[in-house]
């Protein structure tokens, strides 16, 4: 069981109550501690809107406020909202992120596959959408949702085949493949055509600032939409 | 929403427990798996959060509701969503920033989720 323990390179660190080993939030790294060198499995989650989650998943339970913050989430919103947008600011103090090829408080999704690291900036995915790239030798999707800000990432391979990707309409709610032009859905279910209910295998794309991506990642690749898309 | 929070209270691993079961604890991690790290900021629960009078400590019994009671939830606010095909569970992000670390389980599975 985890508690903040403080920051390192302005990135959390928690204190496990079991063996006081400090793990640190970016890579799931014990750093200090019994259990220095362990690593925590990172297990898939998605950064989505509660209208877009319900959407997905009707059923969904929701953790509920303590007692006395309800009243209070607006404004706790409202702040977040503005940490993601406000993107111009510094660092915080105590980052040691020295890699300028973005603003520090740039928010990127992060992938690691096959050992390779590579990020790619929220900016970028909003006017892109979709985007077909390889990392760690591997070849993948991502999709950007612009009208819930929700990215999901996928190897792009089905039935042995690779395949290219095409958003379908705007809003990216589907798309289609360039080998087979099925049709699939923002979270990688085929839903129409000659690969209908197969589903892509998901890749976790971890939402990051920059400066704590870059620190934790010195190696990691920086996609930009010149590439092959 | 029982499963859960009752094999959460029915489990000794929440409690201190002497360096000597260190393994034990290193097994069931590694098999379960285990940490959500998003690392959208601290810093804004850091700043934002000790304006408010509540506690930036972990929260070690989550309390869930069905959709149709989260009418503290607006269509664009954001949060971390973690299913495992069966059951779906959304932690807003209003309230990961303001408690740092909520302590869960997906299944047989403990999981930390961190803002």
């Amino acid at each position: 069981m985890f508690d903040t323990a403080g920051l390192i390179g302005g990135n959390e660190v928690f204190a496990d109550r079991e063996t006081n080993s400090h793990w640190q939030q970016s890579t799931g790294e014990a750093i200090a501690g019994p259990l220095k060198g362990s690593k925590l499995a990172l297990y898939p989650f998605l950064l989505t809107t509660w209208g877009e989650w319900r959407k997905q998943h009707p059923d969904t339970l929701v953790l509920k406020p303590l007692p006395g913050y309800t009243e209070r989430l607006a404004a706790k919103n409202r702040l977040i909202d503005q940490g993601i947008v406000g993107i111009k600011g510094p660092a915080p103090k105590g980052a040691f992120g020295r890699d300028t090829r973005l603003r520090p408080r740039e928010t990127i999704g992060g992938l690691e596959v096959g050992g390779e690291a590579k990020a790619y900036p929220i900016y970028v995915l909003q006017r892109v959408r979709v985007v077909n790239d390889t990392v760690g030798g591997t070849s993948i999707l991502i999709v950007h949702q612009p009208a819930s800000n929700t990215t999901t990432a996928f190897v792009a391979k089905a039935e042995g085949k690779t395949l290219k990707f095409r958003a379908a309409d705007p809003k990216v709610d589907r798309l289609f493949d360039l080998e087979t032009h099925s049709t699939w859905t923002a979270y990688g279910v085929c839903i129409a055509g000659r690969m209908k209910g197969t589903r892509l295998k998901s890749l976790v794309l971890e939402p990051e600032f920059w400066f704590a991506w870059s620190e934790f990642h010195p190696k990691a690749l920086l996609y930009s939409s010149g590439t092959a898309h | 929403m029982g499963s859960a929070r009752t094999k959460k209270e029915n489990n000794p691993r929440r409690d201190n427990r002497p360096p000597a079961q260190a393994s034990q604890f290193i097994r069931f991690m590694g098999l379960a798996a285990a940490v959500l790290a998003v690392v959208i900021a601290p810093q804004w629960a850091a700043a934002g959060g000790r304006k408010l009078n509540l506690p930036y400590a972990t929260i070690v019994h989550p309390q869930f509701v069905s959709g149709s009671d989260a009418t503290f939830l607006s269509p664009p606010d954001l949060l971390i969503g973690v299913t495992d095909g069966k059951t779906a569970k959304a932690y807003p992000a209003a309230i990961l920033a303001q408690h740092g670390v909520v302590q869960d389980w997906m299944g047989s599975a403990p999981i930390a989720v961190t803002w």
